[in-house]
Protein backbone atom coordinates (compact mmCIF):
# COMPACT_ATOMS: atom_id res chain seq x y z
CA UNK A 1 0.00 0.00 0.00
CA UNK A 2 1.53 3.53 -0.67
CA UNK A 3 2.36 5.64 2.19
CA UNK A 4 -0.19 8.09 3.38
CA UNK A 5 1.45 11.46 2.51
CA UNK A 6 1.71 9.94 -1.08
CA UNK A 7 -1.90 9.05 -1.38
CA UNK A 8 -2.30 12.52 0.26
CA UNK A 9 -0.45 13.84 -2.32
CA UNK A 10 -2.49 12.47 -5.07
CA UNK A 11 -5.63 13.75 -3.98
CA UNK A 12 -7.24 15.59 -6.70
CA UNK A 13 -6.54 19.24 -7.50
CA UNK A 14 -9.31 21.18 -7.93
CA UNK A 15 -12.84 20.13 -9.22
CA UNK A 16 -13.63 16.76 -11.21
CA UNK A 17 -12.78 18.12 -14.86
CA UNK A 18 -9.25 19.33 -14.54
CA UNK A 19 -7.43 16.61 -16.71
CA UNK A 20 -4.26 15.77 -15.29
CA UNK A 21 -1.41 12.92 -16.12
CA UNK A 22 -0.23 10.44 -13.54
CA UNK A 23 3.90 11.44 -12.69
CA UNK A 24 4.62 7.68 -13.01
CA UNK A 25 4.63 7.98 -16.61
CA UNK A 26 7.63 10.15 -16.31
CA UNK A 27 9.52 8.39 -13.85
CA UNK A 28 7.99 4.31 -14.11
CA UNK A 29 10.77 2.57 -15.77
CA UNK A 30 8.14 -0.22 -16.76
CA UNK A 31 6.40 1.97 -18.79
CA UNK A 32 9.23 3.38 -20.49
CA UNK A 33 10.02 0.17 -21.55
CA UNK A 34 6.41 -0.42 -23.20
CA UNK A 35 7.33 3.23 -24.44
CA UNK A 36 10.17 2.04 -26.14
CA UNK A 37 8.06 -1.22 -27.89
CA UNK A 38 4.08 0.49 -28.44
CA UNK A 39 5.74 4.06 -29.32
CA UNK A 40 8.95 4.37 -30.86
CA UNK A 41 9.57 1.33 -32.23
CA UNK A 42 6.54 2.18 -34.13
CA UNK A 43 6.28 5.37 -35.65
CA UNK A 44 7.85 7.32 -37.92
CA UNK A 45 11.06 9.51 -36.16
CA UNK A 46 13.51 12.14 -37.95
CA UNK A 47 17.04 10.82 -38.40
CA UNK A 48 18.26 13.45 -40.37
CA UNK A 49 18.27 16.15 -42.79
CA UNK A 50 18.93 15.58 -46.38
CA UNK A 51 21.00 18.26 -46.32
CA UNK A 52 23.94 16.46 -43.83
CA UNK A 53 24.20 13.77 -46.90
CA UNK A 54 25.01 16.21 -49.43
CA UNK A 55 26.45 13.70 -51.82
CA UNK A 56 26.42 9.70 -52.20
CA UNK A 57 28.75 8.07 -49.96
CA UNK A 58 27.80 10.24 -47.11
CA UNK A 59 26.67 8.39 -43.73
CA UNK A 60 25.00 9.53 -40.71
CA UNK A 61 24.05 7.64 -37.50
CA UNK A 62 21.19 7.48 -35.08
CA UNK A 63 19.49 5.37 -32.35
CA UNK A 64 15.90 4.50 -32.17
CA UNK A 65 14.78 2.94 -29.19
CA UNK A 66 18.11 1.24 -28.33
CA UNK A 67 18.94 0.76 -32.28
CA UNK A 68 21.41 1.88 -33.78
CA UNK A 69 20.89 3.37 -36.93
CA UNK A 70 23.27 3.68 -40.45
CA UNK A 71 21.85 6.42 -42.93
CA UNK A 72 23.34 6.15 -46.15
CA UNK A 73 22.90 7.85 -49.36
CA UNK A 74 23.66 5.22 -52.36
CA UNK A 75 25.01 6.10 -55.53
CA UNK A 76 22.00 6.44 -56.99
CA UNK A 77 21.15 9.16 -54.97
CA UNK A 78 18.65 7.60 -52.73
CA UNK A 79 19.26 7.85 -49.01
CA UNK A 80 18.54 4.29 -47.29
CA UNK A 81 18.71 3.14 -43.65
CA UNK A 82 20.05 -0.04 -42.11
CA UNK A 83 20.36 -1.52 -38.46
CA UNK A 84 24.25 -0.44 -38.00
CA UNK A 85 25.11 -3.43 -36.53
CA UNK A 86 26.97 -6.29 -38.63
CA UNK A 87 24.96 -9.26 -39.55
CA UNK A 88 28.14 -11.62 -38.49
CA UNK A 89 29.00 -10.66 -34.92
CA UNK A 90 26.89 -7.92 -33.44
CA UNK A 91 29.17 -5.13 -33.54
CA UNK A 92 28.46 -1.64 -34.25
CA UNK A 93 29.91 -0.49 -37.75
CA UNK A 94 29.45 3.06 -38.28
CA UNK A 95 30.88 4.79 -35.19
CA UNK A 96 30.93 8.56 -36.11
CA UNK A 97 28.23 11.10 -36.07
CA UNK A 98 28.58 12.03 -39.86
CA UNK A 99 30.86 10.04 -42.61
CA UNK A 100 32.17 9.38 -46.18
CA UNK A 101 32.57 5.84 -47.45
CA UNK A 102 34.67 7.33 -50.01
CA UNK A 103 37.43 7.92 -47.53
CA UNK A 104 38.91 4.80 -47.29
CA UNK A 105 39.87 2.88 -43.90
CA UNK A 106 42.43 0.84 -42.22
CA UNK A 107 40.52 -2.64 -42.35
CA UNK A 108 38.28 -1.66 -46.74
CA UNK A 109 38.07 -0.11 -48.89
CA UNK A 110 36.31 2.78 -50.87
CA UNK A 111 32.76 3.17 -50.95
CA UNK A 112 32.35 -0.11 -48.41
CA UNK A 113 31.27 0.00 -44.93
CA UNK A 114 33.83 -2.46 -43.24
CA UNK A 115 33.02 -3.94 -39.91
CA UNK A 116 36.88 -3.12 -37.94
CA UNK A 117 36.14 -6.57 -36.13
CA UNK A 118 36.74 -8.97 -39.06
CA UNK A 119 36.46 -6.72 -41.94
CA UNK A 120 32.94 -7.94 -43.56
CA UNK A 121 32.19 -5.37 -45.91
CA UNK A 122 28.42 -3.78 -46.91
CA UNK A 123 28.19 -1.41 -49.87
CA UNK A 124 25.72 2.00 -49.85
CA UNK A 125 22.53 -0.19 -50.59
CA UNK A 126 23.45 -2.59 -47.71
CA UNK A 127 24.87 -5.50 -49.67
CA UNK A 128 28.03 -7.72 -48.69
CA UNK A 129 30.08 -7.94 -51.42
CA UNK A 130 32.62 -9.20 -49.09
CA UNK A 131 33.02 -11.88 -46.69
CA UNK A 132 36.75 -12.64 -45.88
CA UNK A 133 37.70 -16.39 -46.23
CA UNK A 134 34.24 -16.83 -46.77
CA UNK A 135 34.22 -20.19 -48.69
CA UNK A 136 37.38 -21.59 -46.08
CA UNK A 137 34.81 -20.93 -43.00
CA UNK A 138 31.76 -21.50 -44.20
CA UNK A 139 32.37 -24.62 -47.19
CA UNK A 140 29.24 -23.05 -48.89
CA UNK A 141 26.90 -22.61 -46.44
CA UNK A 142 26.93 -18.70 -46.39
CA UNK A 143 26.84 -16.54 -49.49
CA UNK A 144 27.42 -12.90 -49.39
CA UNK A 145 23.83 -12.50 -50.68
CA UNK A 146 22.35 -14.00 -47.21
CA UNK A 147 24.71 -11.59 -45.03
CA UNK A 148 23.16 -8.26 -46.11
CA UNK A 149 22.37 -5.11 -43.98
CA UNK A 150 18.68 -5.30 -42.31
CA UNK A 151 17.12 -2.73 -43.51
CA UNK A 152 15.49 0.11 -41.71
CA UNK A 153 12.02 1.83 -43.26
CA UNK A 154 13.14 4.99 -44.49
CA UNK A 155 11.42 7.80 -46.11
CA UNK A 156 12.42 11.16 -47.19
CA UNK A 157 9.72 14.17 -46.95
CA UNK A 158 8.19 16.76 -44.56
CA UNK A 159 11.02 19.94 -45.16
CA UNK A 160 13.82 17.20 -46.68
CA UNK A 161 13.71 15.16 -43.42
CA UNK A 162 15.39 11.64 -43.56
CA UNK A 163 12.91 9.14 -41.51
CA UNK A 164 13.09 6.11 -40.47
CA UNK A 165 10.67 3.49 -38.78
CA UNK A 166 11.64 0.19 -37.03
CA UNK A 167 8.09 -1.13 -37.72
CA UNK A 168 7.62 -4.01 -39.86
CA UNK A 169 6.21 -2.57 -43.06
CA UNK A 170 5.21 0.62 -41.38
CA UNK A 171 2.76 2.59 -43.21
CA UNK A 172 3.61 5.18 -45.07
CA UNK A 173 5.21 8.34 -43.48
CA UNK A 174 2.17 10.25 -44.95
CA UNK A 175 -0.01 8.46 -43.00
CA UNK A 176 1.63 9.13 -39.90
CA UNK A 177 1.53 12.83 -40.63
CA UNK A 178 -1.48 13.51 -41.86
CA UNK A 179 -2.54 17.11 -42.57
CA UNK A 180 -0.47 18.18 -39.86
CA UNK A 181 2.13 19.43 -41.66
CA UNK A 182 -0.19 21.24 -44.47
CA UNK A 183 0.46 24.66 -42.39
CA UNK A 184 4.24 24.44 -42.63
CA UNK A 185 4.64 22.97 -46.57
CA UNK A 186 4.34 25.76 -48.30
CA UNK A 187 7.10 27.60 -46.44
CA UNK A 188 9.52 24.26 -45.74
CA UNK A 189 9.18 22.88 -49.49
CA UNK A 190 9.40 25.41 -52.05
CA UNK A 191 12.48 25.51 -52.20
CA UNK A 192 15.57 22.86 -50.48
CA UNK A 193 16.74 23.70 -46.82
CA UNK A 194 20.28 23.25 -45.40
CA UNK A 195 20.79 22.51 -41.73
CA UNK A 196 23.52 25.19 -40.69
CA UNK A 197 23.52 24.31 -36.60
CA UNK A 198 23.58 21.43 -34.48
CA UNK A 199 23.94 20.80 -31.05
CA UNK A 200 22.89 18.64 -28.23
CA UNK A 201 21.85 18.81 -24.58
CA UNK A 202 21.43 15.74 -22.51
CA UNK A 203 18.38 16.43 -19.81
CA UNK A 204 18.05 14.21 -16.48
CA UNK A 205 14.93 14.06 -17.32
CA UNK A 206 12.05 12.19 -19.46
CA UNK A 207 11.85 12.79 -23.15
CA UNK A 208 8.09 13.59 -22.66
CA UNK A 209 8.72 16.47 -20.27
CA UNK A 210 10.78 18.01 -23.06
CA UNK A 211 7.90 17.57 -25.59
CA UNK A 212 5.71 18.84 -23.25
CA UNK A 213 7.29 22.38 -23.06
CA UNK A 214 6.76 22.47 -26.77
CA UNK A 215 3.31 21.61 -26.41
CA UNK A 216 2.36 24.29 -24.62
CA UNK A 217 3.39 28.23 -24.42
CA UNK A 218 1.77 29.00 -21.04
CA UNK A 219 5.43 28.72 -20.13
CA UNK A 220 6.68 31.53 -21.35
CA UNK A 221 6.43 32.87 -18.39
CA UNK A 222 9.77 31.68 -17.78
CA UNK A 223 11.31 33.72 -20.64
CA UNK A 224 12.09 37.72 -20.63
CA UNK A 225 12.52 37.02 -24.06
CA UNK A 226 9.37 35.56 -25.17
CA UNK A 227 7.65 37.70 -22.77
CA UNK A 228 8.80 40.95 -24.54
CA UNK A 229 9.02 39.85 -28.23
CA UNK A 230 5.34 37.64 -28.02
CA UNK A 231 3.09 37.62 -24.93
CA UNK A 232 3.20 41.34 -24.77
CA UNK A 233 2.20 41.79 -28.11
CA UNK A 234 -0.61 42.12 -30.13
CA UNK A 235 -1.72 39.06 -31.50
CA UNK A 236 0.11 36.40 -29.06
CA UNK A 237 -3.44 35.46 -27.41
CA UNK A 238 -4.94 35.14 -30.89
CA UNK A 239 -2.62 32.08 -32.09
CA UNK A 240 -4.72 29.33 -31.88
CA UNK A 241 -3.33 24.79 -31.17
CA UNK A 242 -4.79 22.47 -33.81
CA UNK A 243 -4.88 19.05 -33.01
CA UNK A 244 -4.25 16.43 -35.53
CA UNK A 245 -4.13 12.32 -35.94
CA UNK A 246 -1.67 10.34 -34.44
CA UNK A 247 -1.28 13.13 -31.65
CA UNK A 248 0.22 16.10 -33.69
CA UNK A 249 -0.56 19.62 -33.26
CA UNK A 250 0.41 22.98 -34.86
CA UNK A 251 0.24 26.42 -33.53
CA UNK A 252 -0.95 29.61 -35.71
CA UNK A 253 1.32 32.16 -36.66
CA UNK A 254 1.87 35.95 -35.38
CA UNK A 255 4.23 38.32 -36.44
CA UNK A 256 6.48 39.41 -34.02
CA UNK A 257 8.50 42.67 -33.24
CA UNK A 258 11.93 42.05 -32.12
CA UNK A 259 12.61 45.06 -31.37
CA UNK A 260 10.41 45.12 -28.26
CA UNK A 261 13.41 43.26 -26.75
CA UNK A 262 15.87 45.59 -25.36
CA UNK A 263 18.69 46.34 -27.38
CA UNK A 264 17.71 44.03 -29.89
CA UNK A 265 18.09 46.79 -32.38
CA UNK A 266 21.59 47.07 -31.99
CA UNK A 267 22.44 45.21 -34.29
CA UNK A 268 20.12 42.44 -34.95
CA UNK A 269 16.82 44.05 -35.91
CA UNK A 270 18.09 44.48 -39.61
CA UNK A 271 18.55 40.67 -39.76
CA UNK A 272 15.10 40.19 -39.60
CA UNK A 273 14.62 41.02 -42.97
CA UNK A 274 14.88 37.72 -44.28
CA UNK A 275 12.17 34.66 -43.64
CA UNK A 276 11.14 31.73 -45.48
CA UNK A 277 8.52 31.32 -48.66
CA UNK A 278 5.55 32.25 -48.27
CA UNK A 279 5.64 33.11 -44.96
CA UNK A 280 5.15 37.01 -43.88
CA UNK A 281 8.31 38.67 -42.35
CA UNK A 282 8.72 37.70 -38.92
CA UNK A 283 5.79 35.17 -38.64
CA UNK A 284 5.87 31.95 -36.41
CA UNK A 285 4.61 28.80 -36.78
CA UNK A 286 5.07 25.35 -34.94
CA UNK A 287 4.69 21.95 -35.49
CA UNK A 288 4.94 19.56 -32.66
CA UNK A 289 4.74 15.77 -33.90
CA UNK A 290 4.02 12.72 -31.84
CA UNK A 291 6.22 11.04 -30.03
CA UNK A 292 9.16 13.44 -29.84
CA UNK A 293 10.00 16.38 -32.89
CA UNK A 294 9.03 20.03 -33.09
CA UNK A 295 9.44 22.22 -36.16
CA UNK A 296 9.90 25.90 -34.92
CA UNK A 297 9.56 28.12 -37.88
CA UNK A 298 10.08 31.70 -36.31
CA UNK A 299 11.38 34.76 -38.73
CA UNK A 300 14.25 33.83 -40.38
CA UNK A 301 15.35 30.50 -39.12
CA UNK A 302 13.88 26.73 -38.73
CA UNK A 303 14.56 25.23 -35.28
CA UNK A 304 13.62 21.10 -35.12
CA UNK A 305 14.39 19.29 -31.88
CA UNK A 306 14.25 15.78 -31.92
CA UNK A 307 14.08 13.65 -28.64
CA UNK A 308 15.75 10.36 -28.12
CA UNK A 309 14.99 8.31 -25.25
CA UNK A 310 18.16 7.23 -23.21
CA UNK A 311 16.11 6.02 -20.02
CA UNK A 312 12.97 6.94 -18.31
CA UNK A 313 14.97 9.74 -16.90
CA UNK A 314 17.50 10.64 -19.75
CA UNK A 315 16.99 11.83 -22.68
CA UNK A 316 18.89 13.98 -25.61
CA UNK A 317 17.77 16.34 -27.04
CA UNK A 318 19.32 17.45 -30.87
CA UNK A 319 18.82 21.12 -32.18
CA UNK A 320 18.96 21.83 -35.62
CA UNK A 321 18.96 25.19 -37.18
CA UNK A 322 17.95 24.97 -40.51
CA UNK A 323 17.95 27.95 -43.38
CA UNK A 324 17.33 28.00 -47.07
CA UNK A 325 19.89 26.04 -49.61
CA UNK A 326 19.98 28.98 -51.80
CA UNK A 327 20.98 31.37 -49.04
CA UNK A 328 24.14 33.68 -49.91
CA UNK A 329 26.86 33.90 -47.48
CA UNK A 330 25.73 36.80 -46.30
CA UNK A 331 21.87 36.08 -45.48
CA UNK A 332 23.47 32.67 -44.60
CA UNK A 333 25.38 34.95 -41.44
CA UNK A 334 22.12 36.37 -40.81
CA UNK A 335 20.07 34.05 -40.54
CA UNK A 336 22.69 32.05 -38.31
CA UNK A 337 22.73 35.35 -35.83
CA UNK A 338 18.90 34.97 -35.86
CA UNK A 339 18.76 31.58 -34.63
CA UNK A 340 21.81 31.93 -31.78
CA UNK A 341 19.93 34.74 -30.35
CA UNK A 342 17.13 32.68 -29.79
CA UNK A 343 18.09 29.17 -29.90
CA UNK A 344 21.51 29.32 -29.47
CA UNK A 345 23.68 27.53 -27.30
CA UNK A 346 24.15 30.85 -25.81
CA UNK A 347 20.66 31.97 -27.22
CA UNK A 348 18.01 34.18 -25.06
CA UNK A 349 14.96 30.93 -24.79
CA UNK A 350 16.16 28.15 -25.65
CA UNK A 351 18.83 26.91 -22.46
CA UNK A 352 15.42 28.65 -20.27
CA UNK A 353 13.30 26.31 -21.55
CA UNK A 354 15.93 23.55 -21.01
CA UNK A 355 16.18 24.85 -17.45
CA UNK A 356 12.75 24.48 -16.83
CA UNK A 357 12.34 20.75 -17.94
CA UNK A 358 15.19 20.36 -15.64
CA UNK A 359 13.46 21.41 -12.32
CA UNK A 360 10.63 18.96 -13.81
CA UNK A 361 12.99 16.01 -13.77
CA UNK A 362 14.42 16.75 -10.37
CA UNK A 363 10.96 17.40 -9.31
CA UNK A 364 9.76 13.99 -10.58
CA UNK A 365 12.79 11.24 -10.36
CA UNK A 366 12.83 7.58 -11.04
CA UNK A 367 10.57 5.79 -9.41
CA UNK A 368 8.52 8.46 -7.55
CA UNK A 369 5.86 7.58 -6.33
CA UNK A 370 3.46 9.79 -8.20
CA UNK A 371 1.88 13.13 -8.51
CA UNK A 372 -0.78 14.42 -10.46
CA UNK A 373 0.80 16.73 -13.22
CA UNK A 374 -2.32 19.48 -14.35
CA UNK A 375 -3.01 19.71 -17.99
CA UNK A 376 -6.08 21.54 -17.66
CA UNK A 377 -6.32 24.56 -18.94
CA UNK A 378 -9.10 25.46 -21.42
CA UNK A 379 -9.01 28.81 -23.71
CA UNK A 380 -11.01 28.01 -26.41
CA UNK A 381 -7.99 26.20 -28.20
CA UNK A 382 -5.89 29.56 -27.78
CA UNK A 383 -1.89 29.96 -27.03
CA UNK A 384 -2.29 29.30 -23.00
CA UNK A 385 -4.43 26.43 -23.62
CA UNK A 386 -3.18 23.12 -22.62
CA UNK A 387 -4.90 21.30 -25.44
CA UNK A 388 -1.52 20.24 -27.10
CA UNK A 389 -0.84 18.40 -23.95
CA UNK A 390 -4.07 16.51 -23.54
CA UNK A 391 -3.86 15.74 -27.21
CA UNK A 392 -0.71 14.29 -26.83
CA UNK A 393 -1.61 12.20 -24.29
CA UNK A 394 -4.50 10.81 -25.82
CA UNK A 395 -2.56 9.60 -28.34
CA UNK A 396 0.08 8.51 -26.04
CA UNK A 397 -3.28 6.38 -23.74
CA UNK A 398 -4.39 4.87 -27.27
CA UNK A 399 -0.69 3.42 -28.21
CA UNK A 400 0.13 2.45 -24.60
CA UNK A 401 -3.55 0.70 -23.61
CA UNK A 402 -3.74 2.42 -20.59
CA UNK A 403 -5.04 6.18 -19.83
CA UNK A 404 -1.99 8.56 -18.99
CA UNK A 405 -4.20 9.74 -15.70
CA UNK A 406 -4.29 6.44 -14.41
CA UNK A 407 -1.18 4.58 -16.15
CA UNK A 408 -1.75 1.20 -13.59
CA UNK A 409 -5.24 0.91 -13.50
CA UNK A 410 -6.43 -2.35 -14.09
CA UNK A 411 -2.93 -3.62 -13.71
CA UNK A 412 -2.40 -6.50 -11.47
CA UNK B 1 62.70 43.35 -28.81
CA UNK B 2 64.93 43.10 -26.17
CA UNK B 3 64.38 39.23 -24.11
CA UNK B 4 63.18 41.74 -21.42
CA UNK B 5 60.48 43.17 -22.97
CA UNK B 6 59.42 39.89 -23.99
CA UNK B 7 59.40 39.04 -20.66
CA UNK B 8 57.18 41.68 -19.98
CA UNK B 9 54.33 40.79 -22.35
CA UNK B 10 54.68 37.55 -21.58
CA UNK B 11 53.53 38.85 -17.72
CA UNK B 12 50.72 40.99 -19.15
CA UNK B 13 49.64 37.97 -21.43
CA UNK B 14 49.14 35.89 -18.66
CA UNK B 15 47.63 37.92 -15.99
CA UNK B 16 45.34 39.33 -18.78
CA UNK B 17 43.86 35.34 -19.78
CA UNK B 18 44.09 34.88 -16.47
CA UNK B 19 42.28 38.10 -15.26
CA UNK B 20 39.48 37.40 -17.95
CA UNK B 21 39.18 33.73 -16.55
CA UNK B 22 38.42 34.86 -13.22
CA UNK B 23 35.95 37.42 -13.60
CA UNK B 24 34.36 35.12 -16.02
CA UNK B 25 34.25 32.44 -13.60
CA UNK B 26 32.99 34.41 -11.07
CA UNK B 27 30.18 35.88 -13.17
CA UNK B 28 31.66 39.42 -12.76
CA UNK B 29 30.93 40.22 -16.49
CA UNK B 30 31.52 43.62 -16.48
CA UNK B 31 34.81 43.81 -14.90
CA UNK B 32 35.32 41.24 -17.55
CA UNK B 33 33.91 43.65 -20.46
CA UNK B 34 36.05 46.61 -18.66
CA UNK B 35 39.22 44.40 -20.18
CA UNK B 36 38.37 44.82 -23.78
CA UNK B 37 39.02 47.75 -26.05
CA UNK B 38 36.12 49.23 -28.25
CA UNK B 39 36.70 47.06 -31.29
CA UNK B 40 36.66 43.93 -29.41
CA UNK B 41 35.03 40.61 -30.89
CA UNK B 42 33.84 38.00 -29.19
CA UNK B 43 32.80 34.77 -31.17
CA UNK B 44 32.64 31.29 -29.25
CA UNK B 45 32.73 28.39 -32.75
CA UNK B 46 32.21 24.71 -32.18
CA UNK B 47 32.72 22.46 -34.48
CA UNK B 48 29.74 19.71 -35.24
CA UNK B 49 31.05 16.01 -36.35
CA UNK B 50 27.08 15.60 -37.32
CA UNK B 51 27.37 18.71 -40.19
CA UNK B 52 31.10 18.19 -40.80
CA UNK B 53 31.66 21.56 -40.61
CA UNK B 54 32.29 24.31 -38.36
CA UNK B 55 29.32 26.88 -36.78
CA UNK B 56 29.30 29.77 -34.94
CA UNK B 57 27.13 29.45 -31.65
CA UNK B 58 27.66 33.39 -30.61
CA UNK B 59 29.50 36.26 -32.19
CA UNK B 60 28.81 39.77 -30.72
CA UNK B 61 31.36 43.45 -30.89
CA UNK B 62 31.63 44.95 -27.64
CA UNK B 63 28.40 46.84 -27.83
CA UNK B 64 26.43 43.20 -28.65
CA UNK B 65 28.53 41.92 -25.32
CA UNK B 66 27.63 44.81 -23.46
CA UNK B 67 23.92 44.58 -23.93
CA UNK B 68 23.93 40.66 -23.50
CA UNK B 69 25.73 41.13 -20.28
CA UNK B 70 23.19 44.40 -19.25
CA UNK B 71 20.27 41.40 -19.84
CA UNK B 72 21.16 38.89 -18.09
CA UNK B 73 19.86 39.76 -14.92
CA UNK B 74 16.26 40.03 -16.41
CA UNK B 75 16.74 35.99 -17.80
CA UNK B 76 16.55 33.37 -15.51
CA UNK B 77 20.11 32.28 -14.20
CA UNK B 78 19.81 30.87 -10.99
CA UNK B 79 20.73 27.55 -10.43
CA UNK B 80 21.33 27.51 -13.91
CA UNK B 81 24.82 27.37 -15.71
CA UNK B 82 23.34 27.58 -19.41
CA UNK B 83 25.26 30.96 -19.23
CA UNK B 84 28.79 29.46 -18.37
CA UNK B 85 31.08 27.82 -21.25
CA UNK B 86 33.96 26.42 -21.81
CA UNK B 87 35.67 28.25 -24.24
CA UNK B 88 39.02 28.21 -25.01
CA UNK B 89 40.97 30.52 -27.34
CA UNK B 90 44.61 31.65 -28.62
CA UNK B 91 45.34 35.24 -29.00
CA UNK B 92 45.99 36.52 -31.73
CA UNK B 93 47.54 40.07 -31.69
CA UNK B 94 46.93 42.35 -34.78
CA UNK B 95 49.41 45.07 -33.67
CA UNK B 96 52.82 45.60 -32.39
CA UNK B 97 56.35 44.05 -33.46
CA UNK B 98 56.29 40.71 -34.81
CA UNK B 99 57.88 39.37 -32.06
CA UNK B 100 55.20 40.69 -29.93
CA UNK B 101 52.73 38.96 -32.35
CA UNK B 102 54.08 35.43 -31.99
CA UNK B 103 54.63 35.50 -28.74
CA UNK B 104 50.93 36.62 -27.73
CA UNK B 105 50.02 33.35 -30.38
CA UNK B 106 52.33 30.87 -29.32
CA UNK B 107 52.09 31.84 -24.84
CA UNK B 108 48.00 31.67 -25.13
CA UNK B 109 48.14 28.54 -27.58
CA UNK B 110 50.39 27.26 -23.99
CA UNK B 111 48.13 28.92 -21.73
CA UNK B 112 45.02 26.83 -23.39
CA UNK B 113 46.77 23.96 -23.62
CA UNK B 114 47.47 24.22 -20.15
CA UNK B 115 43.78 25.21 -18.93
CA UNK B 116 42.66 22.64 -21.02
CA UNK B 117 44.36 19.91 -19.48
CA UNK B 118 44.00 20.74 -15.48
CA UNK B 119 40.34 21.90 -16.50
CA UNK B 120 41.21 24.64 -13.99
CA UNK B 121 38.40 26.99 -15.56
CA UNK B 122 35.37 27.10 -17.11
CA UNK B 123 36.16 30.00 -18.98
CA UNK B 124 39.31 31.46 -20.63
CA UNK B 125 38.84 34.34 -22.55
CA UNK B 126 41.33 36.24 -24.83
CA UNK B 127 40.95 40.13 -24.69
CA UNK B 128 42.58 43.27 -26.05
CA UNK B 129 45.89 43.91 -24.21
CA UNK B 130 47.08 47.36 -24.05
CA UNK B 131 46.37 50.15 -26.55
CA UNK B 132 46.28 47.11 -29.31
CA UNK B 133 44.06 45.11 -30.19
CA UNK B 134 43.40 41.21 -29.94
CA UNK B 135 40.93 38.86 -31.15
CA UNK B 136 39.87 35.82 -30.92
CA UNK B 137 41.26 33.82 -33.49
CA UNK B 138 39.98 30.32 -32.93
CA UNK B 139 37.99 28.73 -29.74
CA UNK B 140 37.56 25.62 -29.05
CA UNK B 141 34.81 23.98 -26.68
CA UNK B 142 36.40 21.83 -25.08
CA UNK B 143 33.56 18.71 -23.65
CA UNK B 144 31.31 19.54 -20.99
CA UNK B 145 33.54 19.23 -17.69
CA UNK B 146 31.30 21.75 -16.33
CA UNK B 147 28.29 19.81 -16.50
CA UNK B 148 28.94 18.08 -12.76
CA UNK B 149 27.62 21.65 -11.95
CA UNK B 150 24.97 21.99 -14.78
CA UNK B 151 21.95 19.92 -13.54
CA UNK B 152 21.43 19.84 -17.54
CA UNK B 153 25.00 19.17 -19.51
CA UNK B 154 25.57 20.00 -22.85
CA UNK B 155 26.97 17.96 -25.52
CA UNK B 156 29.40 20.89 -27.29
CA UNK B 157 29.60 19.02 -30.75
CA UNK B 158 31.51 16.07 -29.59
CA UNK B 159 29.66 12.27 -29.43
CA UNK B 160 27.39 10.62 -31.27
CA UNK B 161 23.89 8.38 -30.39
CA UNK B 162 26.43 5.50 -29.70
CA UNK B 163 26.15 5.84 -25.55
CA UNK B 164 27.98 3.43 -23.42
Amino acid sequence: MAPSSTLTWRKRLGGPNLPYVDSRIYTDPEIFEEELQNIWRRTWVIAVHESELPSPSITGTTTVAREPIAIVRGEDGKIRAFLNVCPHRGAALLRAPSGNLNEANPSGEPKRITCLFHAWQFDAEGRCPSIPRRNSGYQGRLECSNASLHSVACELGAGGFVWVNLGSNPPPLKDHLGAAFDALRPHLESEPLEVFHHHKAIVSANYKLWHDTNSEFYHDYTHHFNRVTSMKQPGYYDRTYQAFDSGHVTVSSMVVQYTAYQHEELPLAESRNYSFPGIEQNGWKLLDLFPGATLNLRGSALRVDTATPLSVDRTLIEFRGLGLKSDSPEVRARRVRDHNTIWGPFGRNLPEDLLGVTNQGLGMRRGSEGLHVLHGRFEDSGIHDEIGLRHYYSEWSRRMRRPASEPHAGLP
Amino acid sequence: MSSASLSEVRAQLDELVQRSALYLDEGRFGEFLDLTSEDFHYVVEAYSPELKKGMTWLEHDRAGLAALIELLPKHHRNGASWLRQVVLGTVNRSAGTAGERELAHDFSHRLRHRRRARRSGRHAALLPWGATTIDFAKNETAGSSSSAECGFRRELGVGSHQFP
